[in-house]
């Protein structure tokens, strides 16, 4: 539409009349958009998504939200990893899968959700309202298509952890979820080597079925036999990728 | 990005992997139970006679969807495929597996001589959900061309098991 003399000069109806390709909105720099079910959505499509969608801001170990909490939104990853968790019926913790950028979170869902999600660092996050989310996945069968086309919830996630947990012993696992989080990392336009952790041994140990110690153990034998390299406490390098994937699949 | 949804019967090393799922719809049921109930429908009683798990999955491998079958000897109707415990999980794009069991259903049905499928509803699933799911699922039923006929009663013994 072209300008018009009348046409306030700073709301943001006058920016999109001027400007309408300028018009900067969180999508437009997001990172992981490429990566994202978001991907799929055009022009039209992003903006209606964005009408109903807030960006929020995680503190490091702060709630997202908690397991039996009504399931009022539905979350994209976009900055930094999130834990998902279930409580056990005896007290104990049971972490069920992590979350990175371009990971959708609260998908998986009734009336309440069905587990506790935790931020691991500082996290950002794109809010949706679940049922305005839904009204317009009514009208948007690419983004619902590409939504479950997608290895990025937390039901992929917990599969995953399945398949991990089925690795006899706790060098196979350990392995594989190093090389599960490098595959993540690459679908989602991250180096995949090195591989980054933003989880804690302890958490890794839970997510994995197994205890600090043996962790720490498994971390300490791939480092001996030079097939990783520890850069520091959040950052694991690759040495030899093909015979960890060897590991991995019992070899 | 490739969208498609995929029938593929679950065996014993995917078992586990279709777990999360179960869990997901019915939150009290655990990986042994699951594994107990799962292990004998993935044989089937001879080639003619097929059962097993079938699974939707999508292209990267991950299960979104799962029914048991069986082809079962009808007095009437011959060779009748029966499918139940239907598990879709409550996601956007839910329609979408749902279009991939009943494609599932009917192609084994065509494999294996069947003129009539018969789909039972989820009774295994926690009361909240099964009433819920339940309203979707008859809807999706219908939609996909079923008609509810006959009528199954059902008498729970719990309480007198648990008298005696």
């Amino acid at each position: 539409m072209p300008p018009t003399k009348h046409a306030p000069r700073f709301s943001v109806e006058a920016q999109q009349q001027h400007h309408s390709l300028h018009l900067v909105h969180p999508c437009d720099t997001c990172a992981v958009r490429p990566y994202s079910a978001c991907a799929a959505l055009n022009p039209d499509e992003q903006k209606r998504l964005v009408d109903i969608m807030k960006t929020v801001e995680i503190d490091a170990h702060q709630a997202i939200f908690n397991e039996f909490d009504k399931a009022q939104h539905v979350f994209n990853v976009t900055e930094g990893a999130v834990k998902i968790y279930k409580l056990l019926s005896d007290g104990r913790r049971q972490i069920t899968g992590f979350l990175f950028p371009g990971d959708f979170l609260g998908l998986t869902h009734n009336e309440t959700y069905a587990y506790s999600a935790e931020a691991l660092g500082p996290t950002k996050l794109c809010r949706f309202p679940r049922e305005k989310l839904e009204g317009l996945l009514d009208d948007m069968p690419s983004l619902e298509q590409r939504l479950l086309g997608m290895a990025s919830h937390e039901l992929a996630a917990a599969q995953d952890q399945m398949i991990l947990l089925g690795r006899k012993s706790a060098k196979e696992r350990v392995v594989s979820f190093l090389l599960m989080l490098s595959n993540s990392a690459v679908r989602h336009g991250r180096p995949g080597n090195p591989v980054s952790l933003p989880m804690t041994r302890n958490d890794m140990g839970d997510y994995l079925g197994l205890s600090l110690e043996t962790v720490s153990r498994a971390f300490t034998q791939l480092k001996t036999q030079g097939l990783i390299q520890l850069l520091d406490e959040r950052q694991v390098r690759l040495i030899k990728p093909d015979a960890l994937r060897e590991i991995a699949t019992g070899f | 990005m490739d969208e498609r949804l995929t029938p593929r019967l679950l065996d014993k090393t995917t078992i586990d992997r279709a777990f999360p799922l179960v869990r997901n719809l019915a939150p009290d049921i655990t990986l042994e139970r699951w594994t107990r109930f799962a292990k004998p429908h993935l044989a089937s009683r001879s080639p003619d006679w097929p059962r097993g798990l079938m699974t939707i999955q999508n292209a990267a491998g991950y299960i979104l969807g799962l029914f048991v079958f069986e082809v079962r000897d009808d007095l009437y109707e011959k060779r009748v495929l029966c499918i139940d415990n239907i598990i879709i999980p409550n996601i956007p794009g839910r329609d979408a597996i749902w279009a991939g069991v009943v494609d599932a259903a009917e192609h084994i049905a065509a494999m294996n001589g069947c003129r009539t499928i018969r789909a039972g509803l989820a009774d295994d699933l926690e009361p909240g959900a099964r009433d819920r799911d339940q309203t979707w699922l008859t809807g999706s039923l219908e939609k996909a061309g079923y008609s509810f006929e006959g009528m199954r009663a059902i008498k729970r013994l719990e309480a007198r098991h648990a008298a005696h």
